[in-house]
């Protein structure tokens, strides 16, 4: 097993340095006059000049790499052209509202898509289950950008006290910086007020990025369970009188699980990917759309380090899949 | 006594193989309804300038005394704050969807699928590695993420958009072709054909690429749902068609601002795109279906 | 007379299919007394897994229709009539079932000892037992199989065991608890030859020693041979013949348990089998008559208009032949 998963952090080292090459290059070849850009026309010539030196943009490409690599091993990013700070200082600022907002919708996800399709499996070719089926195609149809846009529609609507915008409300302090998840650290230090508070905030988001993933990943699981439930090893389990809630929950449930996990997997770069545009409508102070931001103002440090950071958090969250899913089934397990 | 013209002959298996095709994709009623809204999707992106009630409404045009004014008779869909009608903009929107998905498809598939059967038949080698480590590179970074990298550095329009989402798209055709044809390259017909003196090109279009269609057409069919995905994310951070051209994502974008007083301008683009979204992996699964050699 | 622990009568069971509706069985009879083995053998696709499984109640009504005649008693409850508690009262404590692959049989991603702990765990025989006790018996069902280091098969999963040994793993856990039925589904079809005749052997020896009944469903007369006590021929849905065990070589009655029987190759005198010339009949029209009419080497005009009624031509010895009721 360690073996297995130190084979997977070189490989995943070798790949990340070529992401590294892959997303240097495309913010280098950047038509026009970056100095232009990134200051402005007006800006005086000595400023565009320091410029130029402060992101080596006078050397030939490859140096500028190496040169860029190094300071980077170094921690450092570079500063940004919009914040005028340094972008390690933005990315430690801004990563933690990310976090929680991935967290929750990931937890919103699992437990959802296991309760839709457990729910669909166990009454197939019922209501229920043509319910759950009918909402999976409407997860596939709306973006989740889309979705985003009609929670906001319906909360104003019908809900208006449900707050829509930042973490936390104006009144509220944040709680004591432990993780940087407001809901986290004000559990641990009793300040439930800010932690309920934050997790309202939270909801809207969440919900629009996990809405989408639920219904189809339920329906993912919905497949394997009635797949599995005609399988041979099934029918020997009800055979041997096993209670109705072992034989589903325990026996049936496990094997089915598998699909729907690595599909998981799979789905968590597009809760990533979403994410750059959920944070913007919400204007949620997270990486993703400080990322957003960097982009279309062409700050081109600040987007290399965004894309280096998510592709490392990629990275890891595959790599815990696939060891999640080793654990669940056998015959995916890679050598020992 | 040679024939000056070569006929198509279409073998008597042929001809079976597309009556069965016709079967089993026609068995699954979602797959017809899916069909349906594709041909829908495609009447509405060619006949569009043609069959709207406001084509002028399309280009660059004002009427602030008409704005904002509610679904009813004379604009079904409503105006949006310039006054142009919701409809006919949604309507001519799925002309750049699909020409999008056309576009980015024509190109990443083809590269990818070449690249995938060179790794797959070389497979073990370095040829293998260098290509398959290049995706792997490319597979990364998430989908939506790339794309946007890519997108925001060039001028924002169209053809930059197709571009950017072109660049990424080609890899999971190559991972996907390569699992095909490094596994169809240890089949004895490949051998048999190597020992033969097939030259590679031979090999590799002739023997092993007709083995990997099915996967790879259904793959395109359901892509062309993601790819408008992807068209209408890109355009609602402004990178993709540029005002006054209308496009799915640009005119959500547009109405956000505006909700929840005028829904019509963000509620109407979204229908669409999900019309065509959900059409085009209804008629992708009847795809899949159709080339499903066993049972459900 | 020897009490009877399973008595089906009289029982029919039709496949719902889109031309109709399957006849697969029809109107049999079979009883297995208390420490009896029993013989079902016939060609694949003549019913006898059909039967086992409507036993367990394993196929949904969706799929297969019974009429009310069919009748199946096990222990003096009519099973066909059970709720789904008491069915799955039944499952626990009357009858076991080993099928016929080894290879799916197993779950997966499950080790062997979670599912033979949970078999032993649910069962009524060992109901108040603690995990660890549970475990203990596993170890020792493993043994009692003949298969070496029963602790660390515990922790294997399925896929790392042979066909045989997973065999043995069914064999286990069908006769751990005290179910006084086991049903081996032809056994030992999916293995080797080799492996075949150890199973088998086993499998009377453990039967023997734990003292329960078994129905044990085969193709092959041979392995019915050392194996039953008494056999009954199935073809085409119905029983045919059914007798002592030596009694169907030394006197087959019905043509087509003389036709199974020249069938088997023999080292002496004889040469070459013959096959029996024709086709398994169409279930969803049967022909009219007697089932083996359109195979059989004595048929006569009135076997395809009448269907026979079952003769006693032995004491114990049955017989369902036109041949035989008419005193032929």
């Amino acid at each position: 097993m360690l073996r297995y998963i130190g084979k997977r952090l070189l490989l995943g080292i070798l790949v990340l340095f070529g992401t590294s090459i892959l997303i240097f290059f495309i913010a280098r070849v950047v038509p026009g006059d970056v100095a232009n850009i990134a200051l402005g026309s007006r800006a005086t010539d000595a400023a565009k000049e320091a410029f130029r030196e402060e992101l080596y943009l006078n050397d030939i490409l490859p140096v500028q790499y190496i040169k860029w690599l190094g300071d980077i091993l170094h921690g450092d990013f570079g500063n940004s052209f919009i914040t005028k700070r340094a972008i390690a200082t933005d990315v430690k600022q801004f990563f933690p509202a990310t976090a929680e907002l991935v967290l929750m919708s990931g937890m919103f996800i699992v437990i959802g898509a296991f309760s839709l399709g457990i729910l669909a499996g166990r009454h197939k070719n019922t209501w229920i289950d043509g319910l759950i089926r009918v909402l999976s195609y409407v997860g596939i149809a709306i973006p989740a950008f889309v979705m985003a846009i009609l929670l906001l529609i319906l909360s104003s609507r019908f809900f208006p006290s449900i707050p829509v915008l930042g973490r936390l409300s104006t009144s509220i302090t944040p709680p004591t910086n432990i993780t940087g998840l407001y809901i986290i650290d004000g559990l641990i230090t009793g300040n439930f007020v800010a932690a309920g508070n934050a997790f309202v905030h939270l909801l809207l988001p969440s919900l629009a990025l996990a809405i989408g993933p639920i219904v189809q990943e339920g329906r993912v699981l919905r497949s394997s369970l009635v797949d599995n439930s005609s399988k041979e090893y099934m029918a020997v389990s009800t055979g041997h009188g096993l209670p109705t809630n072992v034989l589903i929950n325990k026996y049936l449930l496990k094997p089915s699980a598998a699909a729907m996990i690595t599909v998981m997997g799979m789905d968590f770069a597009s809760l990533l990917g979403n994410a750059f545009l959920v944070e913007r409508i919400f204007n949620w102070p997270g990486l993703s759309r400080y990322g957003i931001n960097a982009m279309l103002n062409k700050d081109l440090n600040a987007i290399c380090a965004v894309v280096l950071v998510i592709a490392v958090t990629f990275f890891m969250v595959n790599l815990i899949v696939d060891l999640v899913l080793s654990k669940l089934d056998p015959r995916m397990r890679i050598g020992g | 006594m040679e024939d000056k013209k070569k006929k198509v002959i279409i073998s008597p298996s042929t001809k079976e193989n597309i009556k069965i095709y016709f079967y089993k994709f026609r068995q699954n009623k979602l797959s017809i309804a899916g069909l349906i809204l594709v041909l829908v999707s495609l009447f509405f992106a060619v006949a569009a300038t043609w069959i709207v009630p406001y084509p002028e409404h399309i280009g660059a045009y004002v009427d602030y005394a008409n704005a904002g004014l509610e679904p009813g008779a004379d604009h079904i869909f409503g105006t949006d704050v310039m006054g142009r009608d919701v409809f006919s903009r949604v309507i001519y929107s799925f002309r750049g969807a699909l020409i999008m998905s056309v576009v980015v498809l024509a190109i990443s598939v083809p590269i990818g699928t070449f690249l995938g059967l060179l790794a797959g038949y070389y497979h073990g080698t370095v040829i293998d590695s260098i290509i398959m480590r290049i995706t792997d590179v490319f597979l990364s970074v998430p989908a939506l993420i790339l794309a946007l990298s890519i997108a925001s550095i060039l001028k924002p329009n169209m053809m930059n958009s197709m571009l950017a989402v072109t660049i990424m798209w080609w890899p999971w055709y190559c991972r996907l072709v390569y699992g095909q044809a490094s596994s169809i390259s240890e089949e004895y017909f490949v051998k048999s054909a190597e020992l033969v003196g097939a030259s590679k090109s031979h090999i590799l279009l002739r023997e092993i690429l007709p083995n990997c269609l099915s996967p790879i057409l259904t793959k395109m069919a359901l892509d062309v749902g993601w790819v408008i995905l992807m068209g209408a994310s890109l355009s609602f951070v402004g990178l993709g068609e540029q005002p006054p051209t209308p496009g799915f994502g640009t005119m959500i974008s547009d109405g956000a601002k505006y909700i929840p007083d005028m829904w019509w301008m963000t509620i109407f683009p979204a229908l669409g795109v999900a019309f065509m979204i959900l059409g085009f992996n209804f008629f992708g699964d009847g795809i899949r279906d159709m080339f499903d050699k066993g049972g459900h | 007379m020897k009490e009877r622990l399973l008595d089906i009568q009289n029982l029919s069971i039709g496949y719902k299919t889109y031309r109709g509706v399957a006849k697969v069985v029809n109107k049999i009879n079979i009883h297995v007394n208390k420490g009896e083995k029993i013989g079902l053998v016939g060609e694949s696709g003549c019913g006898k897994t059909t039967t086992m499984k409507t036993i367990l109640r394993t196929i949904s009504p969706d799929i297969a229709e019974i009429p009310k005649e069919g009748k199946i008693i096990f222990n003096g409850k009519s099973i066909l009539e059970l709720n789904n508690k008491e069915l799955l009262e039944f499952r626990r404590t009357g009858v076991s079932m080993i099928s016929q692959s080894p290879m799916s049989a197993l779950n997966p991603v499950f080790t062997i000892g979670q599912q033979l702990t949970d078999v032993i765990k649910y069962s009524e025989s060992y109901e108040n037992h603690t995990k660890k006790e549970c475990e203990e018996i596993a170890i020792k069902a493993i043994e009692s199989v003949m298969l070496p280091d029963a602790k660390r098969l515990m922790k294997s999963y399925p896929l790392q065991l042979s066909g045989g040994m997973r065999q043995r793993i069914c064999i286990a856990s069908a006769l751990v608890t005290s179910k006084e039925l086991l049903i081996a589904d032809e056994p030992c079809t999916a293995l080797d030859v080799t492996v075949q005749d150890q199973i088998h052997r086993l499998l009377r020896q453990l039967v023997e020693e734990k003292k329960r009944s078994m129905i044990l469903i085969t193709h092959s007369l041979g392995v019915a041979r050392g194996l039953v006590d008494r056999i009954y021929i199935m073809y085409g849905g119905e029983i045919v013949e059914t007798c002592e065990t030596e009694d169907i070589f030394d006197n087959p009655c019905h043509p087509y348990t003389q036709g199974l029987l020249k069938c088997v190759p023999r080292l002496t005198g004889g040469g070459l089998s013959q096959g029996i010339y024709g086709y398994v009949p169409d279930y969803v029209n049967p022909p009219t008559g007697c089932r083996f009419a359109p195979r059989c080497p004595h048929v006569m005009e009135q076997c395809k208009i009448e269907q026979p009624t079952g003769t006693e031509v032995f004491p114990g010895h049955f017989v369902s032949c036109l041949l035989y009721d008419k005193g032929l």
